[in-house]
């Protein structure tokens, strides 16, 4: 007697007819595995062996890039271009909060997968060194960067620099109402029309930390305190301060020069200005690179980094719309950028300022976590 | 109903093989997720007192973290509950309509799911934030011009954009637990009672299960969000967690401040476990008793309320877009340029997503079907210790599901490479470390709850006849098992798909973490492009990828429709819902 299940005799009546068996019954099982097999095959391919021994394989090299990926891919590429040598690159997001890159690095400690690091700043990368687990590397490329952007003892080194500077909005205020000076920004005049990123993240946070270095512990806790009691609003970045100013939602932010400029290439009504410190001048910070200790592919990672060094790509990231200050001289930049570079500058001690980040984050936090 | 056959399966010729398929999924469970989870977790539970002395060093810091939490708890329970509130209204709209109008216009009320609750909050800043659109028509209407943004820049308003965002999961739960009375009791009640009476008694009597298990998935979900939050200026106790890793770079003190987090997480989800082993669920293909309609004044209120949420939930975030987009313009700007170069991007991250949602709904089925049939079998024995160990074990499995839907996804991320990159183990796991498989490991283990509790659900209304007729047709308990499941699980396991695959695709905070080198993630540059583009490029790309996921959720329904058809050539016997 031909076998029959009984599942069908007990539903509906009105159940369409299905058509005649084409199959004995069973369930296709090889079939779903092969499926499956080979979507998780082809995910698996995407990211093949980092590890150096293969000599028929075409040379590569691993970067984790905290520049956005949007100005570091292109450049990524010309390396490509340029030495035949595959970039696999990991790329950050300003809305992961940071929890992304450096603690993937710090994670991955015992086994390193990346070879090099390429920072939008400098503090993590001071952080990464002190974990000891940068080498040191002294490029070629780096003899014409100034002194203060490199590591004296060739841990990593600096190029191609944003500013913090004060971002205004065009269509509610001139050039000539601002304050002159970063501590007039807790002026009763400004209360509820200034805005900042939560300065325990990203460059905000290399700003206060640089603060400390710079006043001392508690003339930062005061400029703080003033700022908060001028009901400073806390964003959740210099972007979204640097659009909040451009859409009217507030007056003035502080924020990075590629977040106004960006803003202001759209036709936004927001320019800025750089913003001075007491007269000694504004923050500059630039770009790190750094060769992770261990990494996989050490040679095209030093190769990277002297590629990353040249005059070219200074040149490159000053004419995109992140409109980077060059550190070298005679470096090709659009009148912007040159204007920019001709400011005057902070003399500041990244690793002094570094070693405040503790203690400016554990003091923000409690002050704007604050209802 | 006793059953008809008293033989168990563990006296049956099949038991090895089903002993091999019950123990498969708790061992690929275990090695794969639970393993590498639990040695970061006990890594911090060797100096709890430690971490927890880091995390909250001082009285003063101790009261602050409280006030936190005490906030983000409000904020969860205010979008839980006013979600709840929103998706009972969407359901009585719905209701009130037709059953073609209603057809036309449920993609539209799920529609906010189908955008990261990030877009949502910018498209709310972009419509009652200070220069938001309606700030400025209340200023130009002579009307105070502060309510729009006082109110959306504060706990409420946060609730209230979080709820809007999840409201559809507290719809579809009511219309689920709407189907369980069946047609003869509600047709008695609607002869003794009112309409509008036997609504309420429906809703606050016999749904209240289902209406607490909604309000809990949304509460922890609330919980865990934190980019509303901090885009409505709203600190939420989730960036402490965050600040540990990124400020400190202290993974004890972060495991330390999610104690408090991960503890309210585990109650909530124990509390759903129980609600949901208890529920009386439906069958997707059982007509449950239709509610008997309300009276005309009610139906126009109830259509008017839901489709006013319906609009500002879909509409709001939608109608921004495109008014921002500014013309076919920006749609050729970002489809030649930024789009095409993330046709990569989106190929991989759709890949990744639909190995995920393939493995995801392979390894529920599995399990859940195993842990029921396991189940079943057990009342079929008279044996009370088979019994008490086979709901231990159900028990069990869903508490840990429900226990992975409650952490973070950076912690997730963090244990995961944590485990597969150790060097100490050797050379496989550091093989599958360097794969991509990487992204859909931990992909699988954040959204693989989903899918379990999906399918789960399913078999808990499986018939009791349809066992015991196929047991007395001799069949071996594992064949048995796929006949009688395969067919049942197939429309939740085109669903769960659909949802783990939007899912997948959205997800940041894992990506950045486990991308392998040089794989594209859809969601990274599209975070990157939303911060750096124009407004129209934006919103341009916003809808865009609106578009992609309903298009990637429809081809998945669509594969399952043609793999539908094929089983049922295969299995033409069997009853397919």
């Amino acid at each position: 007697m031909e076998k029959k299940g009984v599942g069908s005799s007990v539903k509906a009546p009105h159940r369409r007819q299905t058509p005649a068996p084409a199959g004995n019954g069973r369930l296709p099982f090889g079939w779903i595995a092969r499926l499956t097999a080979v979507c998780v095959w082809l995910v698996a391919c995407g990211g093949d062996s980092v590890d150096q021994g293969n000599v028929e394989r075409r040379q590569e090299v691993v970067i984790y890039t905290a520049l956005d990926q949007l100005y570091s891919e292109p450049i990524l590429e010309g390396f490509e271009e340029k030495t035949g040598i595959r970039v696999r690159a990991v790329y950050d997001s300003e809305a992961a909060k940071t929890v992304g890159l450096v603690n993937r690095i710090i994670a991955e400690r015992e086994r390193p997968r990346c070879d090099v690091f390429w920072n939008n700043e400098v503090l993590r990368t001071l952080a990464l060194k002190d974990k000891g687990l940068l080498e040191r590397f002294a490029p070629d490329n780096a003899r014409q960067i100034p002194t203060a952007y490199k590591d004296p003892e060739g841990y990593w080194t600096g190029f191609a620099a944003r500013a913090r500077v004060l971002a205004y909005n065009t269509d509610r205020l001139t050039r000539e109402d601002l304050p002159d000076d970063i501590l007039g920004l807790a002026d009763e005049k400004w209360r509820g029309r200034v805005g900042m990123a939560y300065p325990l993240f990203g460059s905000t946070s290399t700003h206060a930390a640089a603060l400390w270095a710079l006043w001392g512990e508690s003339r930062a806790h005061r400029f703080f305190e003033d700022l908060k009691k001028n009901d400073v609003a806390i964003l959740d970045g210099n972007m979204t301060a640097a659009r909040a100013v451009a859409d009217g939602e507030l007056d003035l932010c502080l924020t990075d020069t590629d977040d106004a400029h960006l803003l202001r290439s759209e036709g936004k009504p927001i320019d800025w200005v750089l913003l001075d410190h007491d007269g000694e001048g504004a923050l500059l910070f630039p770009n790190t690179l750094a060769l992770i200790q261990n990494g996989p592919n050490p040679e095209a990672g030093r190769r990277l980094i002297e590629y990353l060094l040249s005059p070219e790509v200074e040149a490159a990231l000053a004419a995109s719309q992140s409109a980077q200050v060059p550190l070298r001289p005679n470096v090709e930049a659009p009148p912007k950028v040159e204007e920019m570079a001709r400011g005057d500058f902070l003399e500041v001690d990244f690793a002094e300022a570094a070693s405040h980040i503790e203690e400016s984050a554990d003091f923000l936090k409690t002050l704007f976590s604050k209802p | 109903m006793k059953p008809l056959s008293v033989r168990s399966d563990s006296s049956s010729p099949g038991s090895a093989a089903a002993f091999a398929g019950l123990s498969f999924f708790p061992l690929a469970f275990f090695l794969l997720i639970l393993y590498p989870l639990g040695g970061y977790f006990l890594g911090f539970a060797r100096s709890p007192l430690e971490s927890l002395a880091g995390a909250f060093p001082s009285r003063e810091e101790f009261g602050r973290l409280l006030g936190i939490l005490g906030r983000t708890l409000a904020l969860a329970a205010g979008g839980a509950t006013l979600s709840l509130a929103l998706g009972i209204v969407a359901f009585a709209a719905f209701h009130a309509m037709g059953r073609r109008t209603r057809n036309c216009l449920w993609a539209l009320a799920a529609a906010p799911l189908l955008i990261p609750a990030h877009f949502s909050a910018i498209a709310w800043i972009q419509t009652a934030g200070k220069a938001g659109w309606l700030t400025l028509a209340a200023q130009r209407w002579g009307m105070p011009d502060a309510w729009p943004p006082a109110l959306l820049y504060s706990l409420p308003g946060c609730a209230f954009v979080l709820a809007l965002h999840f409201y559809p999961i507290a719809w579809v739960m009511v219309w689920l637990g709407s189907r369980t009375p069946g047609a003869a009791a509600v047709e008695s009640a609607a002869t003794l009672m009112p309409p509008g009476r036997l609504w309420v008694g429906l809703l606050a009597g016999w749904l209240r299960s289902w209406l607490a298990a909604a309000w809990l998935i949304v509460f922890i979900l609330c919980l865990l969000d934190y980019s509303v939050a901090e885009l409505l200026r709203r600190h939420v106790f989730t960036v402490e967690i965050m600040t540990a890793y990124a400020v400190y770079y202290d993974p004890p003190r972060a495991m330390g401040l999610s104690l408090p987090l991960a503890a309210i997480g585990l109650l909530a989800s124990a509390f759903l476990g129980r609600l949901l082993l208890r529920l009386d669920w439906p069958a997707f293909a059982r007509q449950g008793g239709e509610w008997p309609p309300l009276a005309p004044r009610q139906r126009r209120v109830f259509l008017a309320l839901g489709t006013a949420v319906v609009l500002v939930a879909a509409g709001v975030p939608v109608g921004n877009f495109l008014a921002r987009a500014d013309g076919w313009e920006s749609f050729r700007a970002i489809l030649e340029s930024s789009f095409a170069q993330a046709v990569a991007s989106l190929a991989w991250s759709a890949l990744a997503a639909l190995a995920t949602a393939i493995l995801a709904v392979g390894l529920a089925a599995l399990g859940s079907t195993m842990a029921y049939g396991a189940a079943s079998n057990a009342d079929a024995s008279s044996q009370t210790w088979s019994r008490r160990l086979t709901l231990l074990y159900q028990a069990s499995i869903l508490s840990l599901m429900l226990a992975l839907f409650a952490l973070p996804a950076s912690v997730v991320a963090m244990a995961h490479i944590a485990f597969w990159n150790d060097p100490a183990l050797g050379g496989l796991k550091q093989a599958f470390y360097d794969s991509g498989g990487m992204l859909p490991l931990g992909m699988l283990t954040l959204f693989l709850p989903i899918a379990y509790v999906t399918l789960w659900a399913r078999l808990r209304w499986e018939s009791r006849i349809l066992i015991d007729l196929e047991r007395m047709d001799g069949n071996r308990s594992l064949r048995r098992r796929f006949l009688l499941s395969a067919p049942m699980l197939f429309r939740p396991a085109s669903l769960a798909a659909v949802v783990v695959f939007i899912l997948a695709m959205q997800e940041l905070h894992a990506a950045v973490l486990l991308a392998a080198p040089g794989q594209e993630t859809l969601s990274i540059r599209a975070f990157t492009l939303l911060h750096y583009a124009p407004d129209r490029l934006v919103a341009a790309f916003c809808l865009v990828s609106l578009a992609t996921l309903t298009l990637g959720a429809g081809g998945i329904v669509g594969i399952a429709a043609v793999l539908r058809f094929a089983l049922k050539r295969w299995m033409p016997y069997c009853a397919f819902d």
